[in-house]
C-alpha cells in the first residue's frame, strides 16, 4: 500500500501536464506554425475528458436558456452539479496549476488543513478572478472581452510567474542552506522540520489563482447575454468548487504519498534529512524552472 | 565546472522557453465541425470547412462583435469578426492539417469566408483550395482537425461526417477516426482525422 501510494506520488509528480491559460488562437498570434511532437504517452483520457466537458457545457447553456424562457429556477440545482462536475473534470484536463501545486506541497510540509485551504484557494481564486474579470470589463470598463481577456491573461501570468519563480527560487536557497547546516543528531528529523517557520501558502495560491479562467469567462458572458447575471455567478463559483474539489484531491494524494514516504524511512539518519531536504531543493529547482519558462513564454506574447 | 551547468542551463533554457508558448492549455472553446469536399473535372478542388462553435464561445464574440446588439450579423460585423477572430488561424494552419500521399500540404491561403448563427450558435465556413487530380491507382489523403495549442476542441459533427460534391467520376472511401500517427499537447492527445482514398471510376 505504502509502495503504492509512493508510486502514485512520484508518478503525479513526474506527469503533472503543463499548466496554466493559454492565450486564445482566434487572437494571439504565433512566430513560427506549430508542428506536431511525437507521441511520448499514449491516452485517450484527455480526448474523453474533453468530449465531457463539452456535453456538460451544451447541458449547461440549454438549462440556462430553460431557465430563462421558463422563468423558473427548477433546472437550477441540476444546473448547479452540472457546473460542479464540469468544474471537476475541467481542473483534471491539462493546466490550473496541477504541477505547481504538486511541487509545492512536496517541498514544504503542510498539515492537512493547509493543504486543503491551498487547493481550494487556488481553485476559487481562479474561478472568481474569472467573474470579476468579467464584471470590471463589461460593467466598469465596457469593452472588449476577447481582447481584453488576452492582455489580463497574459499581464496576471507575467506577475504569477514571476512570484512562483520567487518562491522556488525561496525553497531552493532554503534547502541547500538546510543541507549545509549541521544539525544536532540527536534531534528528531520532525522535530526539527516542526520548528521551521511555516509560511502561508495564500500567496502563491493568489498569485496562479489570479488568471481568469476562460472556461468561468464564458460561462459568465453567456449568463449575460440572456440577462441573468446571478445565475452566471453562481454557476461560476460552483465551477470553482469543482476545480478546487479536483485540486484538493491531489494536493492531498501529494501530503499521503510525502508522508509514507518520509515515515518509511528511518527518521534520524542523516540519509532521512539528506532526502526530505533534497526532494525540497528539487521541488524549488522545478518551481523556478517552470517559473522561468513560462514567465518568458509570457514576456515574448507580451512584448512581440 | 558551476560555470559550465550554468551556461548548458540557459542553453536548455532558451529553447524551453518558445516550447511553453506552444503548451499550455486545456479545451476552453469547442467546435463542431462538418467537411464538404469539393470534386472538379480533374480531381478535388478542395474542401468546405463548416465550423459550429458552443454557445458560450458564441457569447464572447456576440458580444463583442454584434454592436448594435441586434442578433444579426452585418457584412461590417463579419470584416472585423474576420480581420480579429478569424485571420489569426492562418498561422495555425486554420487547425486543418492536410497530407498527401504521406506529403504535407501547406495551406497558403482560404477563400469565402463567412460567419453567421444557427439556433444562438455561431458558424464559421470557409474554403481551402487544394488541387489533387486523379489517377487510376487510389490516392491517401488525411485531413487532420485540430488546434495545436489545445485551447480549442474539434469534434466531427455525427450526423454528418463529411460529405461529397460532384464526385460522380471518382471512387471516394472515407473513414473519420483518431489519427494516432499524429500526437499534440505534448504527445497526451491524437487528434481526429479524415481518412480518404480516391481514384478515376474505373
Amino acid at each position: 500500500m505504502k509502495k503504492t501510494i509512493i508510486l502514485f506520488t512520484l508518478l503525479l509528480f513526474f506527469s503533472a501536464a503543463p499548466f496554466a491559460c493559454r492565450a486564445n488562437p482566434f487572437k494571439a498570434r504565433i512566430e513560427k506554425e506549430p508542428s506536431p511532437v511525437t507521441k511520448i504517452i499514449g491516452s485517450n483520457f484527455f480526448p474523453k475528458i474533453a468530449v465531457w466537458q463539452y456535453k456538460l457545457k451544451t447541458k449547461m447553456s440549454s438549462l440556462m436558456l430553460e431557465a430563462k424562457s421558463s422563468g423558473n429556477i427548477k433546472p437550477l440545482l441540476l444546473l448547479i452539479m452540472i457546473a460542479f462536475t464540469y468544474g471537476v473534470l475541467h481542473a483534471a484536463g491539462p493546466g490550473h496549476g496541477k504541477a505547481i501545486a504538486i511541487s509545492y506541497t512536496l517541498s514544504k510540509h503542510p498539515s492537512w488543513l493547509q493543504g486543503m485551504v491551498f487547493s481550494t484557494c487556488m481553485g476559487m481564486f481562479h474561478g472568481i478572478s474569472g467573474i470579476l474579470f468579467v464584471l470590471i470589463i463589461r460593467f466598469v470598463l465596457k469593452t472588449s472581452i476577447s481582447q481584453n481577456l488576452k492582455t489580463v491573461t497574459n499581464i496576471t501570468q507575467v506577475s504569477c510567474y514571476t512570484i512562483i519563480t520567487l518562491i522556488g527560487i525561496a525553497i531552493f536557497i532554503h534547502a541547500i542552506y538546510k543541507l549545509k547546516k549541521k544539525r544536532n543528531p540527536e534531534k528528531d528529523l520532525y522535530e526539527t522540520i516542526k520548528s521551521e517557520k511555516h509560511h502561508s501558502p495564500i500567496l502563491l495560491a493568489l498569485a496562479i489563482g489570479s488568471i481568469p479562467c476562460p472556461a468561468v469567462v464564458m460561462v459568465m458572458l453567456f449568463a449575460l447575454s440572456i440577462d441573468l447575471i446571478a445565475l452566471g455567478i453562481v454557476l461560476g463559483i460552483t465551477i470553482s468548487i469543482g476545480m478546487a474539489f479536483t485540486l484538493s484531491i491531489i494536493v492531498a494524494l501529494t501530503i499521503a504519498g510525502k508522508k509514507t514516504s518520509l515515515t518509511a524511512i528511518s527518521k534520524r539518519s542523516k540519509e532521512s534529512m539528506l532526502i526530505e531536504y533534497g526532494i525540497e531543493a528539487f521541488s524549488g529547482l522545478f518551481l523556478t524552472i517552470l517559473g522561468i519558462l513560462f514567465l518568458g513564454a509570457n514576456l515574448q506574447i507580451l512584448f512581440s | 565546472m558551476t560555470k559550465k551547468i550554468i551556461i548548458r542551463l540557459t542553453i536548455l533554457l532558451t529553447f524551453l522557453v518558445p516550447l511553453c508558448e506552444h503548451a499550455l492549455a486545456h479545451p476552453h472553446v469547442f467546435i463542431e465541425q462538418k467537411i464538404e469536399i469539393i470534386f472538379g473535372k480533374q480531381g478535388i478542388e478542395g474542401f468546405n470547412i463548416n465550423w459550429q462553435f458552443d454557445e458560450m464561445f458564441t457569447s464572447m464574440i456576440i458580444g463583442d462583435y454584434d454592436k448594435n446588439s441586434n442578433g444579426i450579423l452585418e457584412e461590417n460585423e463579419v470584416i472585423q469578426i474576420e480581420k480579429e477572430a478569424f485571420s489569426n488561424l492562418s498561422d495555425f494552419s486554420y487547425f486543418t492539417f492536410i497530407k498527401i500521399d504521406g506529403k504535407v500540404f501547406k495551406i497558403k491561403s482560404i477563400k469565402n469566408f463567412s460567419v453567421s448563427l444557427n439556433n444562438n450558435k455561431l458558424v464559421y465556413n470557409f474554403f481551402i483550395p487544394c488541387s489533387v487530380t486523379a489517377t487510376n491507382d487510389f490516392q491517401h489523403i488525411i485531413i487532420d482537425s485540430y488546434d495545436p495549442s489545445y485551447y480549442s476542441t474539434i469534434i466531427f459533427d455525427n450526423n454528418r461526417l463529411a460529405s461529397l460534391n460532384n464526385s460522380k467520376a471518382f471512387e471516394v472511401k472515407i473513414n473519420v477516426k483518431e489519427d494516432k500517427s499524429t500526437s499534440i499537447y505534448y504527445g497526451q492527445v491524437n487528434p481526429w482525422g479524415m481518412f480518404m482514398v480516391f481514384r478515376i471510376k474505373q
